[in-house]
């Protein structure tokens, strides 16, 4: 019989019962090599140079310079909070992490769930689903929606099926891109994303001297996309502070929404 | 002294306080990077970026959070960022690592100790199922834990470590003693 996986790679806890000797069921590899869990938790010490490489983070984190990290262009990664409209606020200060800017690129508020009454009472927001169920408990509402599916139904068929299409006129924005790059080495930035067919080639970004910030402005059609920067032609990176990020086919990818005309 | 004191120190501007911070969970961090990347180099990118961009984001952290939970994020982020584009380069460049007829790897000498077997079968994994991989069965988070890290909902992290298993079960099958 098959082991399970849990038994096949043990967890820490069943390892650790290993290790005192006790006869385990589970699976090992290779005989006398540990499990996965204990060929990760052995030392990697070996392989580092841990004095040389502390001293070097220590220095690194002394002589970064004082507002490269901003307050509010961290706090994203840290407690998951949009940072679009952080963004959008203060384009012009530099950060670590890339920034999406457009007049446009923030969020409708989510409705409010509750309603304040004139004598400060909060009262919940009646569902729409609700009101359109008691109506359709009435016999000339469903007699009126059977006539309407009907006169729809039979519209279509006289039209024929159409495919909803996206008017090609569909008011375009603005939206600005900026990836903060401290390391001086690099030589170009690209913007690649689903607007352009991910080709890091038709894109480039601008370094601006003054903070070594890398920006593009480009136009785009309301709705979702998602994009990565690409550095040298070659390390395709996302924002690794955006909180926005989905998994794309090759990976994850940082996403923007743009809000069209309302 | 405790990770709030610590914490406490290095925001108000004491070195010694944050060097022993980094201190404290440097090899947490080395060995998942190491272990994740397999590269010294990535490794060293990845985790003396980490430390930076947590020190200079001390005041981001609150204290209901654990510590090393709230640094564990951004250096999965870090570790990722390289992986996926290490990733890329090898299939643009130099393609997938050979594989044997019979399951094994090629490049894998016979004299190979089975950790090492371990690792390059790991390397063969997809970044994002090697990440799975490891904070499952590495770390041993559960997969809560793993979705607050990662961002992935829970039931991408297990079909991530599922897909995981089945290619180093594949890889590694031969040489498993029940």
């Amino acid at each position: 019989m098959m082991p399970s996986n849990d038994e096949y790679f043990i967890s820490p806890d069943r390892a650790a019962e290993r290790d005192d000797g006790a006869p385990g069921g589970a699976a090992s590899i290779g005989g006398a090599s540990p499990t996965l869990a204990r060929w990760y938790r052995a030392s990697a010490r070996n392989n580092c140079d841990r004095t040389r490489h502390l001293n070097a983070i220590s220095e690194a984190i002394a002589s970064a310079r004082p507002g490269e990290f901003s307050r509010d262009s961290l706090a994203p990664a840290i407690d998951g909070s949009d940072n679009i409209d952080a963004a959008r606020a203060d384009d012009a200060r530099p950060t670590m992490q890339s920034r999406v800017t457009a007049a446009s690129a923030d969020f409708p508020p989510p409705a409010p769930r509750l309603a304040l009454q004139d004598d400060g009472r909060a009262t919940a927001r009646p569902r729409e689903f609700l009101t359109v169920r008691r109506l359709s408990r009435t016999p000339w509402a469903r007699a009126a929606a059977l006539v309407v599916f009907a006169a729809g139904g039979i519209a279509l068929l006289a039209r024929g099926h159409r495919e909803p299409t996206i008017p090609p006129t569909a008011p375009t924005r603005d939206v600005g891109f900026a990836l903060r790059l401290p390391d001086a080495t690099v030589r170009n930035v690209s913007l690649a994303g689903d607007f352009n067919g991910w080709d890091a080639s038709t894109l480039p970004m601008v370094r601006d001297p003054a903070d070594g910030t890398w920006r593009v402005r480009i136009p785009l059609a309301p709705g979702r996309h998602t994009y990565s920067y690409v550095i040298d032609g070659t390390r395709w990176v996302i924002d690794p502070l955006a909180p926005r990020t989905v998994e794309g086919a090759l990976g994850p990818t940082n996403v923007i929404a743009v809000m069209g005309d309302t | 002294m405790s990770d709030s004191e610590l914490i406490a120190r290095a925001l108000a501007g004491d070195r010694a306080g944050q060097d022993a911070l980094v201190e404290r969970y440097y090899d947490d961090c080395w060995r998942y990077a190491y272990r994740l990347l397999g590269d010294k180099a990535d490794a060293e990118d990845a985790v003396q970026e980490t430390f930076m961009r947590a020190m200079l984001a001390l005041p981001q952290y609150r204290e209901h959070q654990r510590f090393r939970a709230w640094l564990f994020t951004i250096l999965v982020n870090q570790c990722r960022n390289l992986a996926i584009a290490r990733s890329r380069r090898a299939r643009r460049f130099l393609g997938l690592p050979a594989i044997g007829t019979d399951g094994s790897l090629g490049s894998v000498a016979p004299e190979s100790l089975p950790d090492d077997e371990l690792a390059a079968a790991l390397e063969t994994l997809d970044p994002l199922h090697r990440e799975a991989v490891l904070l499952r069965f590495g770390e041993g988070l559960g997969y809560a834990d793993m979705a607050r890290l990662t961002g992935a909902s829970e039931s991408a992290l297990k079909m991530r470590v599922k897909r995981g298993c089945e290619r180093l079960r594949a890889l590694l099958g031969p040489s498993v003693t029940p």
